[in-house]
C-alpha cells in the first residue's frame, strides 16, 4: 500500500452500513460459485451527481440524481455473463446472479477462444479521495452562485461575448467490491468540475472557446484554479481571436503546450496500446521493445496520483492501481492489461479494467497518460525553433487502429527565428501517433496534468487525466 | 408506472411546489458484446427510473433516482423541490396543458421484446462470422447486439398523462484490415430498427467490405475537388451542425448561426429536410414527447430555403409561440450507451430529422466525379456556432474520373458545413438512419482536401 491513498478506517463513518454491504455482496459472489461459475465479481455502485448550468444569465438546469446498483459478473468456462439491476433486495440479487451464470453458461459452446484471468494477489482496504473541503458541505446554491458569478464576469468581460454557458457538475462515488479470489475493497471518489464554454462574436466572425478543471478533490479545487481565471482565459481568448486567421495546412514543425501533450498521450498512443485494441489488430501491435519514439520520450499511464482526474487506486477486476510506463526512451514496453489480456501477454495485470457505472461491463481504458519531463526550458524551445506554430489548449480528439489521430487545437501562434508572432485561430491537427513521436526533438522541464474536464468516450464514459511538458515535434495542421 | 409517476406529483404539490411533473422510464436490453473478434460477454440490463421536475416561484428544479420505490422516489421529490428554490427565477417556467396525441405507428415490435438471449447470440454470431470469412485479411475490433424494450410515463399537475412502449433494435461492427505490417482504418457498419428487420450478416459482409477497402492507403497531394459524403458523415457534418443551428435553446442564446434567417436560402432548391416525430418505424418516433405534448412533423427546409426553428414547451412560452413537440432527455442516444432518459430534464433536441433523399445511387454521384474524394468516415472537430469543420478523412478513397484510385491515409478534409449547403451537386437515392437522423450521402463541389505534399 502506498503512502496517503489508502487508510484503513473500518471505525470511521458509516461502519455498519459498509460491512453489511460487503457481507451481501460476499454471499452473492458465493452464490455464483456454488451456481457453477469459475469466477464471479460484484460491484456495488453509488454515484450522486449534482449539476447546476447557466447559460446567459439563465438557469439552464439545476439538478441533482442518484444512481445506485450493482453490476454481476460470472465466468463460466471461458465465458462471460454480466447482469445488472438497480435493485438492492436481496432476492432479487440472487436472481441476477444466477442469470448472469446463465448467461455466461449459454455464451461458452460459441466462444472462439475462452477467457481465463490472470492470477492476482487479493486485494483488501479501502481508498477515500481526499478533500480538505469537503463537498458535501457545499450546498447546491453555493453552487449555482459559483455558476452565476462566472458567468457575470464574462458578461461583463467585452460587448463582444455573445453567448456563455457556464458547468458546475459533480460526481461523488462509492464503490464495494468483492470477488471470488477473496478480494474485497472500498472506494469514495469525487469528482467536481467546471466547464465554461464562451462564444463571441465581432461581424461575421465567431469564434467558440471552453476552458475548465476537474479533479480528485474537494471544494478547495477552486481556490486552485479561481472560477474568475477559468472564465477570464476563455473571454481572452475567444475575443482575441475574433480578427485571427486560421494557420495554413500542411505539415509544420510545432511546439505542444502541456494540454495537448495530455491529448497526444491519450488520443495518439494511449488507445493504441489497450491490448484489447492490440488483440483486434492495431498498429501497436508486434512493437513491444521496439523503437517506436524519438529516446526523450517516455510515456506513462498512471493511476496513482491522488488529485488528478485519472486517479485510480484499484480497477474494477480488483487489480491494484499502479504506474504502468508504455514507452521508455523511446522503446515501446508495455500495453494497458485488463486480467485477461494480461494472461494472454503474459504480464502483471495493470490495473486498467474499469467501468463507468454499476449498468457497464468494464472495458480497458487509460488512467492519467502523460509524458515525463525532460530538460528543456519552454523559453528555449521557442526560441529554438525557427519556423513553426505554438499550439494551445485543446478540442476533442479521437484515434484509429492504423494510429492515425486527430485533434482540435483551440489557438496557435507562429513562431518565426523563435519569437511569438501572431496568433490564429484553432485548427485540427492530425498525423501517425509513431511518426509524430519519432519527431519529438524537444522534450521540455515544465509539467502539467489539466485534461480531466473532458471525458474519454469508448462504449461508455470515463473520468481520464494526461499531460505532459511542452514538446516540439512535426504533424499534419488541417486547413479551415 | 402512471399510478407512481401520479403518486410523485401528488407529493411534489403537498410539499410546496406549484407544479410537479414525473417522468418515468423503464427498460430491458438484451445485449451480445464482441471484443476482440470473439463474443465476450452476453448481458441483460434491466433499469428503470423517475425524473421530478419541480417549479417554485418561477424556479425550476430536477432530481432522479434509479428507485421505483416509495420513500425514494419522495426523497427525489424533495430534492427537486429544494433545487427548484435555490434556482434562478425564470418567468417562461410553467409546465404544459395537455394535448391530443396523435397515432403513430411502427414503434413496437412483439419479436424484439419476446426475443431470446439464444436469438440475441445467434444474431450477434451471424454478424461476426459474415465479417471474418469475408477475407483472412479481416479483424474485428469490437462490435454488439442489443435487444431493448422500454416505457416511458410521463404526468404533470397541469393534466398530462401519457405512457407509451417502445422496442428497438441494433447491431454494429467495427472491423479493420491487417496484411502484413500495413494497418487499415476502422470500418464502422451498423443498421438499427424499431423492427426485428435488420440484417446481421449484411453488417457483417459490409464492415469487413469496407476494412479490406482501407488498405493500400496513401496520401495526395493538397487539392480543391469534390466530397462525396457517406452516410455517417453526412449525418456528423450536416446534420448535426444543422440540428444545433435549428435548435430554439441556441438560437434564444445568441449560438446558433441560423439566427435571425428564417426565410433565407440556405441550401440549394434540392435541399428539403423535416424534422418527423411521427415517421413510421422512426428511431425516435413516439406520439409524445419528453414532456408529455404531442410530437409532429415540422418542416425544416424547403426547396433549400429555412423555414422553422424546433421548440419546447419553455422555448416556445419565450417567443410566445407553441411547442414542435422537441422536449428531450435523450440527446446522447437511444442505446445502451447513453444514459437512462430519467437522469435528464427536457431540453430542446430534433426527434427524426429526416433530409429527403435524391433521384441518383451513390454510385451514380461517385461516377461523376472529376477529381475528388469519397468520405467513408469524418475524424475531426466541427465549431457548432459557425459551422467550421476540420479533420481526417477516413475510410475515404481518391476518384479520378469516376475511377476509384486508392484508398486515403494521411489526409484532411476542411470546410465550412453552411457553405457545403450552398454547394450541394448531388444528393443519393439511398437513405440510412442514424440515431436521430434519416440521411442520403450527399456531395459537395469545391471542398478543400490537404494531404502531406
Amino acid at each position: 500500500m502506498e503512502g496517503g491513498i489508502y487508510k484503513r478506517n473500518r471505525n470511521q463513518g458509516k461502519e455498519n452500513e459498509v460491512w453489511n454491504l460487503r457481507d451481501l455482496l460476499e454471499a452473492l459472489v458465493e452464490h455464483g460459485i456454488s451456481r457453477g461459475a469459475d469466477y464471479s465479481e460484484v460491484r456495488h455502485q453509488k454515484r450522486l451527481r449534482s449539476l447546476a448550468i447557466v447559460r446567459r444569465g439563465e438557469m439552464d438546469t439545476a439538478s441533482s440524481g442518484v444512481g445506485e446498483g450493482c453490476g454481476i459478473r460470472a465466468l463460466v468456462d471461458g465465458s462471460w455473463g454480466f447482469s445488472t439491476t438497480s435493485s438492492l433486495n436481496r432476492k432479487e440479487l440472487l436472481r441476477k446472479v444466477e442469470e448472469a451464470v446463465r448467461l455466461a453458461s449459454g455464451s461458452a459452446p460459441i466462444k472462439a477462444t475462452k477467457v481465463k484471468l490472470a492470477d492476482v494477489k487479493p486485494v483488501e482496504g479501502e481508498a477515500r479521495a481526499e478533500m480538505q473541503d469537503d463537498l458535501r458541505n457545499h450546498s447546491l446554491e453555493e453552487k449555482i452562485a459559483l455558476t452565476i458569478e462566472a458567468d457575470k464576469y464574462a458578461k461583463e468581460f467585452s460587448e463582444e461575448i455573445r453567448s456563455r454557458v457556464v458547468r458546475y457538475d459533480e460526481h461523488i462515488v462509492e464503490k464495494h467490491y468483492v470477488n471470488s479470489d477473496g478480494s474485497y475493497y472500498y472506494l469514495f471518489d469525487v469528482k467536481p468540475q467546471l466547464l465554461v464554454e464562451i462564444t463571441a462574436k465581432r461581424g461575421d466572425a465567431i469564434t467558440e472557446t471552453v476552458e475548465g478543471t476537474c479533479k480528485t478533490m474537494g471544494w478547495e479545487l477552486f481556490k486552485e484554479y479561481d472560477p474568475i481565471t477559468i472564465t477570464e482565459r476563455a473571454c481572452k481568448r475567444a475575443v482575441s481571436l475574433l480578427d485571427a486567421k486560421r494557420p495554413a495546412s500542411g505539415v509544420k514543425t510545432v511546439v505542444l503546450d502541456p494540454t495537448l501533450v495530455g491529448i497526444l498521450s491519450h488520443e495518439a498512443i494511449g488507445h493504441t496500446v489497450e491490448a484489447d485494441f492490440v488483440i483486434a489488430g492495431s498498429a501497436a501491435s508486434g512493437k513491444i521493445d521496439k523503437k517506436v519514439a524519438n529516446e526523450m520520450v517516455t510515456l506513462v499511464d498512471d493511476g496513482t496520483i491522488a488529485t488528478c482526474a485519472g486517479w485510480l487506486p484499484f480497477d474494477d477486476e480488483g487489480v491494484l492501481g499502479k504506474k504502468t510506463i508504455i514507452i521508455d526512451k523511446g522503446i515501446l514496453r508495455s500495453y494497458l492489461h485488463n486480467r485477461e489480456t494480461a494472461l494472454k501477454f503474459n504480464v502483471e495485470p495493470t490495473g486498467n479494467s474499469r467501468a463507468w457505472s454499476y449498468r457497464d461491463i468494464p472495458l480497458i481504458r487509460m488512467r492519467a497518460t502523460y509524458i515525463e519531463s525532460r530538460d528543456w526550458k519552454r523559453q528555449q524551445i521557442i526560441e529554438d525553433t525557427k519556423d513553426g506554430l505554438l499550439l494551445m489548449g485543446a478540442q476533442g480528439g479521437q484515434t484509429d487502429s492504423n494510429a492515425e489521430f486527430m485533434f482540435g487545437v483551440q489557438e496557435a501562434y507562429r513562431i518565426e527565428r523563435g519569437e511569438i508572432e501572431e496568433p490564429y485561430r484553432g485548427v485540427t491537427i492530425s498525423g501517425n501517433a509513431y511518426d509524430v513521436l519519432s519527431s519529438v526533438d524537444a522534450v521540455g522541464k515544465d509539467f502539467d496534468l489539466n485534461i480531466g474536464w473532458g471525458y474519454c468516450g469508448k462504449m461508455q464514459r470515463a473520468k481520464v487525466d494526461g499531460g505532459g511538458p511542452s514538446i516540439r515535434s512535426t504533424v499534419l495542421i488541417g486547413g479551415r | 408506472m402512471l399510478n407512481l409517476a401520479e403518486k410523485a406529483i401528488k407529493y411534489g404539490k403537498k410539499i410546496g411546489a406549484d407544479e410537479a411533473e414525473a417522468y418515468l422510464s423503464k427498460h430491458r436490453a438484451v445485449i451480445a458484446d464482441i471484443e476482440r473478434g470473439d463474443i465476450s460477454s452476453e448481458c441483460i440490463q434491466e433499469i428503470g427510473g423517475i425524473g421530478i421536475r419541480t417549479i417554485k416561484d418561477g424556479g425550476v428544479g430536477f432530481s432522479y433516482t434509479d428507485k421505483l420505490d416509495e420513500p425514494r422516489i419522495r426523497e427525489a421529490a424533495e430534492d427537486s423541490y429544494h433545487i427548484a428554490r435555490a434556482s434562478i427565477r425564470d418567468n417562461f417556467a410553467a409546465l404544459p396543458h395537455p394535448k391530443k396525441l396523435p397515432k403513430v405507428r411502427g414503434g413496437y415490435d412483439n419479436r424484439i421484446a419476446d426475443l431470446q438471449v439464444e436469438e440475441c447470440i445467434e444474431m450477434t454470431k451471424a454478424m461476426l462470422e459474415a465479417a471474418l470469412s469475408y477475407d483472412k485479411r479481416v479483424r474485428v475490433d469490437m462490435g454488439k447486439f442489443e435487444a431493448r424494450v422500454e416505457e416511458d410515463a410521463i404526468v404533470n399537475t397541469k393534466g398530462v398523462s401519457a405512457v407509451e412502449r417502445g422496442t428497438r433494435v441494433l447491431g454494429f461492427l467495427t472491423t479493420l484490415a491487417r496484411e502484413n505490417e500495413e494497418v487499415s482504418s476502422f470500418a464502422h457498419e451498423f443498421g438499427s430498427s424499431r423492427s426485428l428487420d435488420v440484417d446481421p450478416q449484411s453488417i457483417g459482409l459490409i464492415a469487413a467490405e469496407k476494412a479490406v477497402g482501407g488498405l493500400g492507403a496513401k496520401t495526395v497531394p493538397s487539392f480543391e475537388g469534390t466530397v462525396l459524403l457517406d452516410f455517417l458523415p453526412t449525418a456528423d457534418l450536416i446534420g448535426n451542425v444543422l440540428a444545433f443551428g435549428i435548435n430554439s435553446e441556441n438560437v434564444q442564446s445568441n449560438t446558433s448561426p441560423l439566427e435571425g434567417k428564417i426565410g433565407n436560402v440556405i441550401a440549394v432548391p434540392e435541399v428539403n429536410i423535416i424534422d418527423d416525430g411521427l415517421l413510421d418505424g422512426g428511431l425516435a418516433t413516439k406520439s409524445f414527447d419528453d414532456e408529455g405534448l404531442p410530437r409532429r412533423r415540422t418542416p425544416i427546409v424547403e426547396d433549400g430555403v429555412l423555414k422553422r426553428f424546433l421548440f419546447n414547451h419553455y422555448t416556445g412560452r419565450k417567443e410566445g409561440i407553441e411547442s414542435t413537440g422537441n422536449a428531450s432527455r435523450r440527446r446522447r442516444g437511444l442505446f445502451s450507451h447513453a444514459p437512462p432518459p430519467f437522469e435528464s430534464p427536457p431540453h430542446v433536441f430534433h426527434s427524426n430529422l429526416v433530409v429527403e433523399r435524391g433521384a441518383k445511387t451513390w454510385e451514380d454521384l461517385r461516377d461523376e466525379i472529376d477529381k475528388g474524394v469519397v468520405v467513408g468516415r469524418f475524424s475531426g472537430n466541427v465549431e457548432k456556432g459557425n459551422g467550421d469543420f476540420s479533420g481526417v478523412v477516413k475510410q475515404g478513397f481518391l476518384v479520378e474520373r469516376g475511377e476509384i484510385k486508392h484508398s486515403l491515409v494521411g489526409t484532411m478534409v476542411s470546410g465550412n458545413a453552411y457553405e457545403m449547403l450552398q454547394r450541394i451537386s448531388g444528393i443519393s437515392r439511398e437513405v440510412r438512419d442514424i440515431e436521430f437522423c434519416r440521411t442520403p450521402m450527399i456531395r459537395i463541389e469545391n471542398a478543400k482536401i490537404t494531404g502531406k505534399t
